[in-house]
């Protein structure tokens, strides 16, 4: 389980996210939503201790995660699929997904690249190509099948439709479900899209200027029409 | 001019670039992991020499003691490199380069002050072994038998570097933690001790150089110097941080060098300097710049 207490982080001077706090049982599937600049990335990165400095309790599984380095977290069973997706460009869709083997928990194996490829199958003709000759929702799906072939316990995806056509949203929305429930993982992510988030999740939070403004499940959310069109009105 | 005197030429150039490559191997491969400019390499690649040096004495006994010279003096080099890392190389990891220069520049005199009152400020030479003292004839060119090792050398370690990093799972694993050290970490890879493992090997091919190119040196506290000019143009030549490009600028400075000794004798490195100025006005980014590595 996540927990996050009062979570503070820095860029420089300045202060990007203020007493945050959140959870994601084991298993669980919590979306955050809102607006650009909300501070979604930064709290990813913050619990990944991944570039922000940031100040506060970040709980994993009841330990305290301090200043422990991101790789570290990684081989705790997070990971985090950046929303730059971050695909390697010099060697092939399997071979990127063959580096997260160093990501697993220690005492497990890692999934074999060629299995996991089979839960994409826009992603199977693909397999021997390049990372940097990928389109974006190829680089997506290949980010995401990357993530799970370390066995993660919960699975940290940030903004993973930006920039795709509708129909890969779909396919995504589908594919992310059924890998969570196959590796019982749960799931932290950050979206804009609405549809893809309610997809994909069963909690949400509202973040507004690096403030958590919101916290429930998707049906109190929709009754809440002023927290809507207060900070994810467009 | 004789055709024979070009092939000679041609020759001895490929002699002196494999010699620069050897030096200039480990200070590309650093760059192109690390990002590091690491003005300490010849200091490093002097220590080789001196190691490789107290083992072979100023004549070495046979070629085989000679080359295990040159491995000892890599592995005490890149202990050192160890150290050093542990010491200073892991602290300029996010610093600007201006830090990089000094500290570096400081680790030079640390080097050369331990030299001094290790093995003194006399200065000493060592003969090639016996079966490389002579030379090899092919029909009327005469090549000495110390040039066709040190490009024998520079070939394989040229060969060991290109495969390890291009044709290897490690390889590969580096070159992403240089491309992107950021997401290497979120994979799980552990990204200190992937540049540490840089750190030592680039030492390790500096000691390797300071012994195999032991016979070719007046060993003095000053060594470093010699061959790290050319060897920083050769990586710069070549295009920063790249192995490929690094051996072929090498093999082409050497040539140039060469030639110009030849043709142009009463200005030595004359040529060579205004080659590198001409080139880089021209191709800033050098020979295979953008291509990582």
């Amino acid at each position: 389980m996540l927990t996050v207490e009062n979570l503070t982080a820095f860029y420089g001077e300045s202060q990007i996210l203020h007493d945050v706090s959140l959870a994601v049982d084991n298993g669980g599937r919590v979306a955050i939503v809102g607006r650009n600049g909300a501070g979604k990335s930064t709290l990813f990165k913050s619990i990944m201790n991944a570039g922000p400095r940031a100040v506060g309790k970040i709980l994993w599984n009841g330990v305290d995660l301090g200043s422990t380095p991101s790789y570290k977290r990684v081989r705790a069973g997070l990971a985090l699929v950046p929303e730059d997706r971050r695909i390697f460009g010099h060697v092939t869709v399997l071979e990127n997904i063959a580096m997260s083997q160093y990501g697993v928990l220690a005492g497990e194996t890692p999934l074999d690249p060629e299995s996991v490829i089979q839960r994409f199958p826009m992603l199977v003709p693909l397999k021997d190509r390049l990372g940097g000759q990928l389109s974006g929702g190829q680089q997506q799906m290949v980010a995401v099948a990357r993530a799970i072939a370390a066995r993660p316990r919960l699975m940290m995806l940030d903004e993973p439709t930006e920039g795709l056509a509708p129909i890969i949203i779909e396919q995504l929305a589908k594919d992310v479900v059924t890998v969570c429930n196959e590796n019982e993982a749960g799931l932290l992510l950050s979206e804009q899209n609405l549809w893809f988030a309610k997809q994909c999740t069963d909690r949400v939070y509202v973040i507004d200027t690096g403030r958590i403004v919101f916290e429930g499940d998707w049906a109190t959310l929709d009754e809440n029409a002023d927290i809507k069109q207060r900070y994810l009105a467009v | 001019m004789a055709p024979i005197d070009l092939l000679f030429t041609f020759l001895n150039g490929l002699s002196t670039g494999m010699a620069v490559f050897l030096v200039a191997a480990g200070l590309t491969l650093i760059f192109g992991i690390l990002k590091i400019l690491n003005f300490a390499h010849g200091a490093f690649f002097m220590i080789g020499a001196y190691v490789a040096y107290s083992i072979t004495g100023s004549n070495p006994s046979s070629l085989w003691i000679f080359i295990l010279a040159a491995l000892v003096a890599g592995v005490v080099v890149a202990a050192l490199g160890f150290v050093t890392d542990r010491i200073v190389l892991r602290r300029l990891r996010n610093v600007d380069e201006a830090y990089t220069l000094i500290a570096t520049f400081a680790v030079v005199l640390i080097c050369s002050g331990v030299v001094k009152l290790i093995w003194g400020v006399n200065y000493a030479s060592v003969n090639p072994p016996p079966l490389l003292d002579g030379a090899i004839a092919a029909g009327p060119l005469f090549i000495p038998s110390y040039s066709l090792f040190v490009i024998i050398a520079g070939f394989a370690v040229y060969l060991a570097l290109d495969i390890a990093i291009h044709r290897t799972w490690i390889g590969k694993l580096l070159q992403s933690v240089a491309n992107d050290g950021w997401m290497s970490g979120l994979l799980g890879i552990n990204v200190p001790f992937a540049l540490t493992s840089t750190v030592i090997a680039s030492f390790m091919l500096a000691g390797l150089a300071g012994g195999l190119l032991l016979a070719n040196q007046t060993l003095s506290p000053i060594l470093g110097e010699s061959y790290l000019l050319l060897a920083f143009m050769a990586v710069i030549i070549g295009g920063l941080g790249n192995v490929r490009g690094a051996f072929l600028a090498s093999v082409l400075l050497g040539v140039i060098e060469s030639g110009s000794s030849l043709l142009i004798p009463n200005m030595p490195g004359m040529a060579t300097y205004v080659f590198v100025i001409l080139f880089l006005l021209a191709k800033p980014q050098g020979l295979l710049g953008g291509h990582r590595i």
